[in-house]
């Protein structure tokens, strides 16, 4: 039930922030959302030229089959415009979500984002904490520091968007938030 | 430099800011102007008349008019000024109150030091009268009543020595209500303003008496003013002393207080600076290495009553703000 | 946090309130007396999750200025290391306190305490602006209020959602539960029984201010002298 509603709050925020003007039409008018440069760590990913172009065959692998809609089990079409996302690794799929290896079929290594992914918690969040160091999501966020071990960071983060929904939301929203996941089903407490 | 004196000035935990320094401070100078007065009045003999005296006219100049700017400087203080009255209107609302007592305390205090200046300088004032608006004498009760605080000098000038006291510990009290601020809320408050109220009192009128009333050392009260000086900054060094000392026998919070206060910072310099060694030691040093000749020179008296003045004013600034930076 | 230590003491001594607690007709000062209800609140520390809902809800429902502010969660430093680390919450708010220090030191007797409430309330037409109960409160939770130029701060909602028969705006809002508000004299209110149940702590009592604000505390890895 949690599950849903944070699914649902999120779904919303997204279509909110998308049906802005601008978002929507961004990539087709040729505005593209600005690019965030490429971060030092996702060069990280390789050592030499051998293991690049191995990266960006792995990459262009997943780009072959979900560019468009796999109609057969439903799931949408990717597109990856968020901050993570970088031409020179080829929109740096792998860099999160592993190496194909069995995917689609049975067996798969792939690490899937999302409260219903067969990846447990600890993997999903660790991909992030990978490089996002405590210090920079305490600095950033302090509910980082109460929420890492109690619920996978796609719950509340979005990063195939342009923009991560999630960022600067403002005060009510955010509080919003709080409360829409952690009211309890008791009345307040209390007598006049 | 800026940045830290930016710090010592601003704070989150700071609530009254300078000008309730200097409303504490000039009313103590009316306090210690009008206790020097009455002692000088006191000592004259019959022969010289107190209207005569350079301090006494000096002081009675001071006395309701250091009140007067002390009020306008409160008054201007409020975040609502016009509504002044209604602290006249409501002072006995809240009967525990230590502002209010203040304002029962001031409307006493100014009204019996009017009265005595009318009786101190009658003929004086009487002139004046008949010159600029002498219906006022033909006015009926006017001088009934003058004539009748003629008669209760003596009750007057004992009941305005009482109030002129608790004037300057009313200073004191008022900081030391506050149980919010340990540094403040401290029983030797009242008589540490007391007590530095007296020296500037006597300083303010020594230097008024001087530059504007041609006082010199020789004019009677001049040595009374300076015996007195002398024993009242050494009570205000042992005050001071008690203070340190006992409040670092007391809790957590008087510890950090006094540490706060006193050792390194700002606050701690303009103490050990202004108010010890400019206020109090220094005074103190030339009265003690002086020549008696030296002494009676114009330079070297307005010197040091301007010496003790920065010393009380500093003392004020340092109360008030190093206070008001430990909360309990 | 500066407070901890002082917390963990009135935590143990917390028992001895009870003493105070529920009995009738208490003098607060000089002639005022509390004879009607006696309102109180309880922060439960360890449910408060620092959402500062409350803070927002307060700010809507009594009208206050930006700038100022009735109500702050303050959050501690972080307890403990990534990803384990957690956080304090503490109510910075009025005590309402039985003795409170800004109404004894009110020259106008603007300040007050309502008899009907036993509720810490500002009169804004008597306050002249003197900042006299700012400096006095031990607590710092009064402010000026930029508007009306008098002093002001948390009334339990007394003059609108109480008014209206309700809870204050931060207890309704709060979801997890974390406020408990109720009338001290009633023994069968929430507030009297989760008093008997929960150990709690009230802070600056040493200065005897009696305050009706109470807290559950939440020592989880306390380790500090």
């Amino acid at each position: 039930m949690r599950q849903l509603q944070r699914t649902l709050i999120f779904t919303f925020i997204s279509l909110c922030l998308l049906s802005q003007p601008g978002f929507a039409n961004s990539s087709a008018s040729g505005a593209a959302p600005t690019r965030v440069v490429v971060e030092p760590s996702f060069s990280l990913q390789t050592a030499n030229d051998k293991e690049m172009e191995k990266l960006l065959k792995e990459n262009k692998r997943c780009i072959r089959c979900h560019k468009v809609k796999r109609k057969l089990k439903n799931i949408a079409a990717m597109k990856m415009q968020g901050a993570h996302a970088s031409e020179e690794f080829y929109n740096n799929c792998t860099a999160c979500h592993g190496d194909k290896g069995k995917h689609p079929k049975n067996g798969s290594t792939i690490i899937n984002f999302s409260v219903q992914s067969p990846t447990p918690l600890k993997q999903q969040n660790g991909q992030c904490i990978a490089c996002h160091t405590p210090a920079e999501l305490r600095q950033a966020e302090w509910t980082h520091d109460v929420h890492y071990k109690k619920i996978n960071c796609s719950s509340c983060h979005q990063l195939h968007e342009p923009v991560d929904p999630v960022i600067n939301i403002n005060r009510t929203a955010r509080i919003k938030l709080c409360i829409d996941c952690h009211s309890s089903v008791d009345k307040p407490q209390g007598d006049q | 430099m800026m940045e830290s004196l930016h710090h010592a000035l601003h704070f989150d935990s700071l609530v009254w800011h300078w000008p309730i320094a200097v409303y504490l401070f000039v009313l103590g100078i009316s306090s210690g102007a009008m206790c020097l007065a009455l002692v000088i009045k006191w000592k004259l003999s019959a022969q010289e008349s107190a209207a005569k005296n350079p301090l006494i006219i000096a002081a009675a100049i001071l006395v309701p008019s250091m009140v007067i700017l002390g009020l306008l400087i409160l008054i201007v203080d409020l975040t609502k000024p016009l509504d002044f009255w209604k602290v006249i209107f409501y002072q006995f609302a809240n009967p525990k109150s230590v502002m209010g007592r203040g304002v029962t305390l001031f409307l006493l205090y100014q009204i019996a030091t009017f009265a005595w200046i009318a009786i101190v300088f009658r003929e004086e004032l009487m002139a004046l009268i008949n010159r600029f608006m002498p219906w006022l004498l033909k006015t009926p009760g006017v001088l009934w009543l003058w004539n009748t605080i003629d008669k209760i000098e003596k009750p007057l000038e004992i009941s305005i020595a009482i109030l002129a006291v608790l004037l300057g510990v009313y200073t004191g009290f008022l900081l030391s209500a506050l149980t919010a601020y340990p540094l403040l809320n401290q029983p030797v408050l009242p008589l540490l303003f007391l007590a530095s109220g007296l020296s500037s009192g006597i300083a303010a009128t020594i230097i008024l008496a001087a530059i504007l009333f041609s006082a010199k050392a020789d004019t009677f009260g001049m040595a009374l003013s300076h015996r007195l000086e002398q024993p009242i900054a050494w009570a205000e060094l042992a005050l001071l002393m008690i203070l340190i000392i006992g409040m670092n026998f007391g809790g957590e919070m008087d510890k950090l207080a006094i540490e706060a206060a006193f050792w390194g910072g700002f606050w701690a310099n303009l103490f050990w600076i202004a108010v010890v060694g400019i206020g109090l030691f220094l005074p103190l040093l030339m009265n003690q290495l002086a020549s008696v000749k030296l002494k009676h020179c114009n330079t070297f008296i307005l010197s040091s009553a301007i010496l003790t003045l920065i010393g009380v004013f500093s003392l004020r600034m340092f109360i008030l703000y190093a206070g008001q930076m430990t909360p309990a | 946090m500066e407070h901890s230590r002082r917390k963990f003491l009135a935590g143990l001594a917390a028992t001895t309130m009870f003493a105070t607690v529920g009995v009738a007709g208490t003098t607060v000062i000089q002639t005022i007396t509390v004879d009607g209800k006696r309102y109180a609140m309880i922060h439960d520390e360890t449910l408060c999750i620092g959402c500062e809902a409350c803070v927002d809800a307060c700010r809507e429902t009594n009208n206050v200025p930006e700038g100022v502010s009735r109500l702050e969660i303050i959050r501690s430093e972080p307890r403990g290391e990534f990803p384990d680390a957690d956080y304090k919450f503490f109510r910075k708010s009025c005590q309402h306190c039985e003795d409170a220090p800004c109404v004894n030191v009110c020259p106008t007797g603007a300040s007050f305490i309502d008899t009907e409430t036993g509720i810490v309330d500002v009169d804004p037409d008597r306050c002249v602006g003197c900042m006299y109960c700012i400096a006095a409160c031990p607590y710092k939770v009064r402010y000026i209020d930029p508007v009306t130029k008098s002093a002001d701060k948390c009334d339990f909602c007394r003059k609108t959602n109480l008014a209206k028969g309700q809870l204050p705006a931060c207890v309704q809002v709060c979801p997890t539960q974390a406020l408990i508000f109720g009338d001290l004299n009633d023994p069968n209110s929430d507030i009297v029984q989760t008093l008997q149940q929960k150990t709690v702590y009230r802070y600056k009592k040493h200065l005897g201010t009696k305050p009706k604000m109470f807290r559950v505390p939440d020592l989880k890895g306390e380790i500090e002298l």
